[in-house]
């Protein structure tokens, strides 16, 4: 994530006296990374911008719970992982609250299925829409898992410690996600 | 396909969708408001009550008045009643320690009382502030909100000299046990210094199996810079329009219940009172809109009363709302969202979730019409 910027510096302080000057800075900073992350979690535009825009609220508002010795990136990017996936639990809720009538209705329905995938992969657009589809069929932990390890490119380490689980079970996510985006995709995600 | 093949990949699937031009900004600015009254417990110096220092007073400010007006008028807080002219000007300042409070501006109605102050002389130090509010009879009137600005924003248009900050304090108006034409009031500011940097544990994401993890809220490290500051003023106090409206409307099995509405230029404020059945544990806050006389105002502060009634408050962000002509008004709650979580830690605890279960939905929509005579 690279060294803390000085005007970051300078935006967390102003934030700590609770000026809202100091926190447009730091959404002008991290707003589309933040977007992305969110967006590649929960794979729907809106509930993205909802949840990166909740999560500059709680650090505007808990920002004497940040260590402001490190840089705001990275627990930034956890708190935006962590609201992300709350968001997608909150929807199968919401979900299964509408259709309370019908019985519950399980997530995986609801997504796209992918189909045979090419047995070659002869396009960069085909290659995107596999993984895309791929993304969707795995469980909002394995994505979650995914996009730390290999779009924020955080370690396993970090993703236990920010999961709050073992490194193993980390590794158990990204070993089955790979296998699932091997088998649905065709795209074949080396060992790292 | 090596790993960083797979990041190119989402990174170009995440670009397609998000442009890198997206500006949330605006969104976020309108929801602060907001956010300071949900989050009061997360600011922990007005527990602290630093009474016990000796008053001093001086005269000192730096700032025009032509720039004060430029600066209220640009904080969210008080632009309505800046663009109303109701705003009293006061520019009572003392200074203490080398500090200088000023008393900029104050406004009263039956929903709020808006306070409107500087303080100078924090260059070298991040210096936080606390006011609170009596009223003649000594009784304490509840904080609702909280806005602090310094240096400078493109996009609200406001830039102040270094070592100044601009404050305004919103309180609770309803809590008057009595209101006249005008107004006495006692404000007391007090500065405080953060001593050092907190080393409180940062918020990490819950395990899934869990409900959230809980951290313990240390005291943050402060130390009194300056105060109390004592400020004994009056404003004219304007009652606005009440309007009890007393209508209930059934979605879902759910009866909400508009008992009144109480319209002032700068807020309108709802009194919607409701049980969801069994969900006791769950709070279940309003989502709510206002529309009429031109105006279409969200729903920005909610507040859980007793006798499980909810205060929901609806700022005047597009100009201050009129109060004296009829007008046709619609009030739609769109949803309840459900939080089981506390949005407070249990009195006496100093533990509680880093972030609350996630929210149920009930969706509405409950309208309600009104009309102002």
């Amino acid at each position: 994530m690279g060294d803390t910027p000085m005007n970051e510096q300078e935006a967390l302080a102003r934030l700590r006296r609770g000026d809202i000057g100091g926190l447009e800075m730091l959404v002008r900073q991290y707003q589309v990374q933040a977007l992305r992350v969110a967006y590649l979690i929960t794979r729907d535009r809106h509930l993205a911008e909802d949840v990166v825009q909740e999560a500059f609220l709680r650090a505007y508002e808990r920002i004497h719970q940040f260590d402001g010795t490190r840089p705001f990136g990275p627990w930034f990017f956890r708190l935006i992982a962590n609201q992300a996936l709350k968001a997608i639990n909150a929807r199968q809720r919401e979900v299964h609250y509408d259709e309370s009538e019908d019985g519950m209705v399980a997530i995986e329905e609801l997504l796209p299925d992918p189909g045979p995938g090419p047995e070659d992969i002869v396009a960069q657009d085909e290659v995107r829409q596999q993984v895309w589809e791929a993304l969707g069929r795995l469980s909002p932990a394995q994505r979650t898992a995914v996009v730390l390890r290999y779009y924020l490119e955080f370690s396993e380490e970090e993703i236990a410690k920010e999961m709050n689980c073992s490194r193993g079970t980390v590794k158990r996510h990204l070993h089955d996600a790979r296998q699932r985006l091997r088998k649905w995709s065709r795209v074949l995600v080396k060992e790292g | 396909m090596k790993e960083q093949q797979l990041r190119r990949i989402l990174d170009d699937i995440a670009s397609q969708e998000i442009p890198a031009d997206v500006d949330l900004w605006p969104a976020i600015r309108t929801r602060l408001p907001a956010a300071s009254e949900f989050r009061q417990p997360a600011r922990p110096i007005p527990r602290l009550g630093w009474t016990f220092l000796l008053v001093i007073l001086g005269l000192v400010t730096g700032l025009t008045a032509y720039a004060m007006s430029a600066l209220w008028g640009g904080i969210p807080f008080w632009r309505p009643v800046e663009e109303a002219g109701l705003g009293t000007t006061l520019h009572l300042s003392q200074t203490m320690n080398g500090y200088t409070v000023t008393l900029e501006r104050a406004y009263a109605d039956a929903n709020q009382i808006l306070i409107g102050f500087t303080v100078t002389g924090a260059e070298n130090q991040r210096i936080m502030t606390t006011g609170t509010l009596r009223d003649a009879y000594g009784n304490l009137i509840p904080g609702l909100a909280f806005t602090g600005f310094s240096g400078q924003s493109d996009l609200l248009g406001l830039s102040l000299p270094p070592g100044v900050q601009a404050i305004v304090q919103a309180f609770d108006a309803s809590a008057l046990r009595e209101t006249s034409p005008e107004l006495s009031l006692r404000f007391e500011v007090n500065l405080v210094a953060e001593a050092s940097q907190p080393q409180e544990p940062e918020a990490k994401p819950p395990d899934e199996n869990t409900d959230g993890e809980h951290i313990i809220l240390k005291p943050m490290p402060i130390k009194s810079v300056a105060g109390p500051f004592v400020f004994q003023f009056s404003v004219p106090f304007h009652s606005g329009r009440r309007v009890e409206v007393a209508r209930t409307v059934t979605q879902r099995g759910v009866a909400i219940t508009l008992q009144r509405v109480i319209l002032t230029p700068p807020e309108a404020r709802a009194i919607l009172c409701y049980t969801v059945p069994g969900e006791e544990a769950i709070s279940w806050v309003p989502a709510a809109t206002l529309q009429g006389a031109g105006h279409r105002l969200e729903g920005s502060f909610s507040h859980r009363m007793a006798d499980n009634c909810y205060r929901v408050s609806f700022l005047a962000d597009q100009g201050p709302l009129p109060v004296s002509r009829p007008a046709e008004w619609i009030l739609t709650v769109s949803e309840l969202v459900g939080f089981v979580a506390p949005l407070s830690p249990p009195a006496g605890e100093g533990a509680w979730p880093v972030e609350p279960t996630e929210p149920l939905r009930l969706a509405g929509p409950w309208v309600f019409h009104f009309r102002t005579p």
